[in-house]
């Protein structure tokens, strides 16, 4: 069973800071609580573009209204949630469309982990991952190991390879282009996005 | 075709090799070509989900964006709001030794490696090479080659001009909120139109429209329909005619003074409408032009060119 990494936390003073603007304490906040706020608006949008223009919006309107925040009425992450919910309804309004009403938006748990649904499709994920990989030749397979499932930086993985950072990130982006296009990994992504 | 021009530059974003810049400028042609933004949706999928595995979730839509899209958010945001930009945040895509401009060379140097050797050991070799060359030589031919190759890429003047279609008008529209003894907050840009579609301020803003790629001569009349149906013309100013815009290419040309909106009694769904003429307008052609400006399918001479979008304006 794994659990998402540690976030940060925003203490009262932060929060104080943040409702008086304060450039710093906003950073923290959006440090904190960006990711559930990106799976909330996640629901709304499906497709990435839209969703990180939906972020995008979300936290600009965020950063007008933090005078509006009063600590004394609720937690900072719902108050957040609220306006990053009335946003996404709000633009998907201007699009002429409505939220999918298949999709639960109450769930607390919006990054959980937990679901053993999803840990069998990412069992199913990794599969097509390994069966894409043996397709690769060897300098490629251990590039997409380290860099795109791993995230590693460039010259950690140029360092684990032997191979130049600047090559390391060229076969970066043919990988992911591969990947993009790789029959097995879109069915496999597509059981997982689109379930 | 417009994906086949933008591919390498998509893959590029998403791998978050680009400037925050260059990626402004990608999300702006994104906004409008539907190809390029399944393509991009597609990558970054693949992206996300590749990095998701590691944490053991099955991806699903934003469930936990990658390092590198969580970083490229970040990026975006500070940008939007004139934060000084971060350290490179994540999975350090752009490693302190290599200059994009380099990264873009390095990756033809090794397609061009590649390509050799997969050549070298195929005794097809020698047919291959000829196709690969032929499409070697499309892949480069339509940037142009100057003293610096990275130029065109980084999205200067010359590359703006070289996008489909030539560089387009665009109304940039800011705001900034009003502070007390006249000051005024740092000035954000809430859109860009027509490509934004809609953007967002207050009505405690002071607005501020500019222009960017006017190309000389324009004339240009700015236009705000409130959802009363009243008119507002915000440039040029009352009685006074439409004056002719010099502007630089891809340089923006601010439209007049910023507009308060209180004091406009500006509020609600505006819609936006500018309206660029090749020749001064008349009063009589422009009056009767004006009060269908802001509709798609308002008659206008072909020389006129209108740029709209809807400004909501919020209490």
């Amino acid at each position: 069973m794994t659990t998402a990494a540690p976030r940060p936390r925003t203490d009262r003073e932060t929060e104080a800071r943040f409702q008086r603007g304060d450039r710093e304490a906003f950073l923290l906040v959006y440090a904190a609580h960006a990711p559930v706020l990106r799976a909330l608006v996640g629901r709304y949008f499906t497709k990435a573009f839209e969703r990180e223009e939906a972020v995008q919006e979300v936290w600009l309107l965020v950063h007008r209204m933090t005078a509006s925040f009063e600590p004394e009425r609720g937690p900072l992450l719902a108050w957040l949630r609220v306006l990053a919910a009335n946003r996404c309804k709000e633009l998907l309004r201007a699009k002429g469309r409505r939220p999918d009403p298949k999709v639960d938006l109450e769930d607390d748990a919006l990054i959980s982990v937990e679901d053993p649904e999803k840990q069998v499709r990412a069992a199913r994920l990794q599969q097509a991952v390994g069966a894409f990989m043996a397709t690769l030749e060897e300098d490629e397979a251990r590039v997409f190991q380290l860099s795109l499932l791993e995230e590693r930086t460039h010259d950690e993985t140029a360092a684990s390879t032997g191979m130049s950072a600047r090559r390391c990130k060229y076969l970066r982006m043919k990988l992911l282009l591969r990947a993009s296009v790789s029959p097995t990994l879109r069915a496999a992504f597509g059981e997982s996005g689109d379930a | 075709m417009s994906l086949w021009r933008w591919k390498r530059t998509l893959v590029r974003a998403v791998a978050g090799e680009l400037s925050s810049q260059e990626e402004l400028r990608l999300r702006e042609h994104l906004r409008g070509c539907a190809d390029c933004m399944t393509f991009y949706d597609r990558l970054v999928e693949t992206e996300e989900g590749l990095a998701n595995l590691r944490h053991g979730t099955g991806g699903g839509h934003g469930a936990g964006a990658s390092a590198t899209s969580a970083a490229r958010e970040e990026a975006r945001l500070r940008e939007a709001l004139g934060f000084p930009s971060s350290p490179l945040v994540t999975a350090g895509r752009a490693d302190d030794n290599l200059s994009r401009g380099h990264a873009a060379a390095s990756a033809f140097a090794t397609k061009q490696d590649l390509g050799r050797r997969r050549a070298a050991g195929s005794s097809w070799g020698w047919a291959l090479l000829l196709p690969a060359a032929a499409a070697l030589f499309l892949w480069l031919r339509p940037t142009p080659r100057t003293a610096d190759p990275s130029v065109t890429w980084r999205g200067s003047p010359a590359g703006a001009a070289d996008r489909e279609g030539g560089p387009r008008e665009t109304l940039l529209v800011y705001a900034s909120r009003k502070l007390e003894g006249g000051k005024h907050a740092p000035v954000r840009l809430v859109g860009e139109m027509p490509g934004s579609g809609e953007s967002r301020a207050f009505v405690d803003d002071y607005l501020q429209l500019a222009l960017r790629n006017v190309s000389n001569p324009a004339f240009a009349v700015a236009v705000a329909f409130t959802d009363e149906g009243r008119q507002h013309v915000l440039w040029p100013p009352a009685g006074q005619s439409a004056k002719r815009l010099v502007a630089e290419p891809a340089t923006a040309v601010p439209l007049g003074p910023s507009i308060d909106l209180a004091s406009a009694r500006l509020s609600g769904h505006l819609r936006l409408c500018v309206m660029l003429f090749e020749t001064a307008p008349e009063p009589t052609s422009l009056a009767a032009l004006l009060p269908r400006a802001c509709e798609d399918d308002a008659p206008a001479p072909p020389s006129v060119r209108i740029l709209r979008g809807l400004l909501i304006v919020g209490p």
